[in-house]
């Protein structure tokens, strides 16, 4: 059963992802000049070829794929509080990139911390809280102080400053 | 020559060298020895510590949390049956029923010693044999390089496991994300689509960390944690004796290991088995393989060691990365703005001896790391991964931030680590994406100053010997991977 089997899922992707490449992507993402010595040199032949090897190899996967015994990707017990807890996961690690220029790293990196350690089963307090500061100040000291890299401290700003 | 290696010895012998190295070694050992963190992971984690560093100290940073990983991973094959790394399973076969018997001490000595002296015979290997190649490869031009890329990737996907097409569609991939950017010739946008922070293409760090470890932790939530038995570090050390009777398998090992390391795309697995498969051939005691046999733990740590030195023959000497760690690496001296291959044994060789003083030196580390802190280290194995992986989700954020001060690249990251987990869900090897992602700006580069020299012919690619060399080859991977494909799945090495 095709739903089944990973091979062919594989395959379909690279298939329409070339596909998408060579009929939409390509056109419309690659800016030719006006004026080209060799068409073999345009922008876009080389990524071309490449769309092309990509879409025969996911066919010869599909096709490869329909020989094969399926597995158990798709069907047999899906794990729905498993795939919950990724699509938490998915959401902190989003909405952690997303608050890094607001809150800044430090205050943004902590409650991630505090998020993901408590999805992923710690239930020691002191541990919770202890390494979720002390580990995104540390980073911030370094990359600040040792490293000279500008990181954001976001509302912590006026605080850090004065570590 | 001997200027040369004044110059070398002057540029390497600061204390900041000496102790970056050492502390490379430590911090490889404990990841290494950490199951479920890989050695990738770590070297491409330390990679933003080496940005404000002068670049020998950069790479002999990479180099040493490099070499630790790759002995720490045996470490918890032999106490805990878990392997730190994918070739240290090949050590847990014999290393933990010695472990369980009671004689660990005498196990992680022979792993130590066996890694110890493959290393330095690798590091001997890549002394020897990179400069040879790298003037060699002094006569290539675009097409030939071309070639020699081309024929990289090929090999470097055809090896991705029994995955083998999966591997080529991962290159095909990684080839059309190093295209994002502005032209090379033409200096016109590709794939932009009006986002300012793409014209430069997308940063090799936050796709590589995307890639590397996020799936890792993301991953890590969809499963429970396992509980290991950890066996007791008991037992006497390994005795001269001990070593005397595997030295032979030591060296053996060794060799393979240099042979299959030098091989793009090969890495330590495989070399692993294949030379804990030789040391049983020949061993008297073959029987004994696989319930506890010393000469099992020193054949698989040297096969596996062997291998560590090798990979940087390819790539110092041709600029193609052979593995993951070593394209980490060659995104390193990227950042410090070198470029390894044979003009680089030209222009810089007072920082190729330089390395190779510290590669040296990293051995003799490894014996210490390895012989005084094992207690120390089968202590961090315990630390759980609910604490460990969020952690190391931080290290990551940090980590992309720092390459360009860009939250962008961190988002990049995100999605890079969104793309990592459903290539690792679909089997999907990310090690041919990652290697054509370094190699395809290298690789379009060469293709399209060939076309320019040829005035958009073609045959420019078939007007050498060496080019007709990397085709024939190239021609017989892809030849030999169809052919497998027919003859139905390879027996993985370790079944063998």
């Amino acid at each position: 059963m095709l739903l089944r089997n990973r091979d062919f899922w594989s395959g379909l992707v690279f298939l329409l992802f070339g596909v998408v490449l060579i009929v939409f992507l390509i056109p419309s993402g690659i800016v030719e000049p006006k004026r080209i010595k060799f068409a073999v040199l345009s922008p876009s032949y080389y990524p071309r070829i490449i769309a092309i090897a990509m879409s025969l190899i996911g066919l010869a996967i599909c096709i490869g794929s329909l020989k094969g015994k399926d597995d158990d990707f798709v069907t047999s017990s899906i794990d729905l509080y498993a795939m919950g807890k990724v699509v938490t996961v998915f959401i902190v690690l989003f909405a952690t990139a997303y608050a890094l220029p607001h809150a800044g790293f430090v205050l943004a990196s902590a409650v991630a911390l505090v998020v993901l350690m408590a999805l992923a089963g710690e239930r020691n307090p002191f541990i919770v809280v202890g390494v979720s500061i002390i580990l995104p100040i540390v980073l911030y000291l370094f990359f600040t102080k040792l490293a000279s890299v500008p990181i954001p401290g976001g509302i912590l700003d006026p605080i850090l400053q004065r570590i | 020559m001997l200027d040369t290696l004044s110059n070398a010895f002057v540029l390497f012998a600061t204390w900041n060298n000496v102790l970056v190295l050492f502390i490379g070694v430590i911090v490889g050992t404990f990841v290494g020895a950490i199951p479920g963190m890989t050695t990738p992971m770590a070297v491409a984690l330390s990679l933003p510590f080496t940005f404000t560093m002068p670049p020998v100290t950069g790479i002999l940073l990479l180099l040493g949390v490099y070499k630790g990983g790759i002995y720490g991973g045996s470490i918890t094959a032999i106490l805990i049956n878990a392997p730190g790394t994918p070739a240290a399973s090949c050590t847990a076969l014999d290393g933990y029923p010695l472990a369980k018997r009671g004689e660990a001490r005498r196990a992680l000595d022979m792993a130590l010693y066996a890694s110890c002296v493959a290393d330095f015979i690798s590091n001997l290997s890549l002394i020897l044999f990179a400069g040879v190649l790298a003037s060699f490869a002094l006569q290539f031009g675009p097409a030939e390089v071309f070639t020699l890329i081309l024929f990289s990737l090929t090999i470097i996907s055809g090896v991705s496991g029994d995955q083998l097409l999966k591997g080529f569609g991962s290159a095909c991939l990684g080839l059309i994300l190093a295209t994002v950017g502005l032209d090379l010739i033409y200096g016109t946008n590709r794939f932009v689509f009006g986002e300012f922070n793409l014209m430069n293409g997308l940063s090799f760090i936050p796709v590589l960390i995307g890639l590397f470890a996020l799936p890792e932790i993301i991953d890590y939530f969809m499963r429970t944690e396992a509980k290991h038995e950890q066996s007791p570090l008991a037992g006497a050390g390994a005795t001269l004796a001990d070593f005397m009777g595997s030295l032979k398998t030591i060296i053996r090992g060794s060799i393979i290991g240099v042979i299959l390391g030098a091989i793009p795309g090969i890495g330590g697995a495989p070399s692993a088995f294949l030379s804990y498969s030789e040391a049983r051939r020949n061993s008297k005691n073959k029987n004994n393989f696989g319930k506890g046999e010393l000469e099992g733990v020193a054949a698989a740590e040297a096969g596996n060691n062997g291998v560590a030195g090798a990979t940087l023959i390819p790539l110092l000497a041709l600029g193609i990365p052979g593995d993951i760690i070593t394209a980490i690496i060659l995104g390193a001296f990227m950042i410090h703005g070198l470029r390894p291959g044979p003009l680089m044994f030209q222009e810089n060789i007072d920082l190729i001896y330089a390395l190779f003083i510290g590669i040296m030196l990293s051995s003799m580390y490894l014996l210490v790391v390895g012989k005084f802190s094992i207690r120390l280290i089968s202590k961090i194995a315990d630390v759980p991964h609910r604490i460990l992986f969020p952690i190391v989700f931080v290290l990551c954020v940090f980590g992309a931030y720092a390459v360009n001060n860009s939250t962008f690249d961190v988002m990049v990251m995100m999605i890079m680590g969104l793309v990592g987990f459903a290539m690792l869900k679909l089997e999907i090897p990310a090690a041919p994406f990652l290697i054509a992602f370094i190699l395809g700006p290298m690789l379009e580069d060469n293709f399209r100053q060939s076309l320019l020299i040829s005035k958009g012919s073609l045959g420019i690619f078939f007007s050498s010997t060496i080019c007709w060399v990397f085709w024939t080859l190239t021609t017989l991977v892809i030849g030999l991977t169809i052919w497998s494909a027919i003859k139905g799945k390879p027996k993985p090495l370790a079944d063998a």
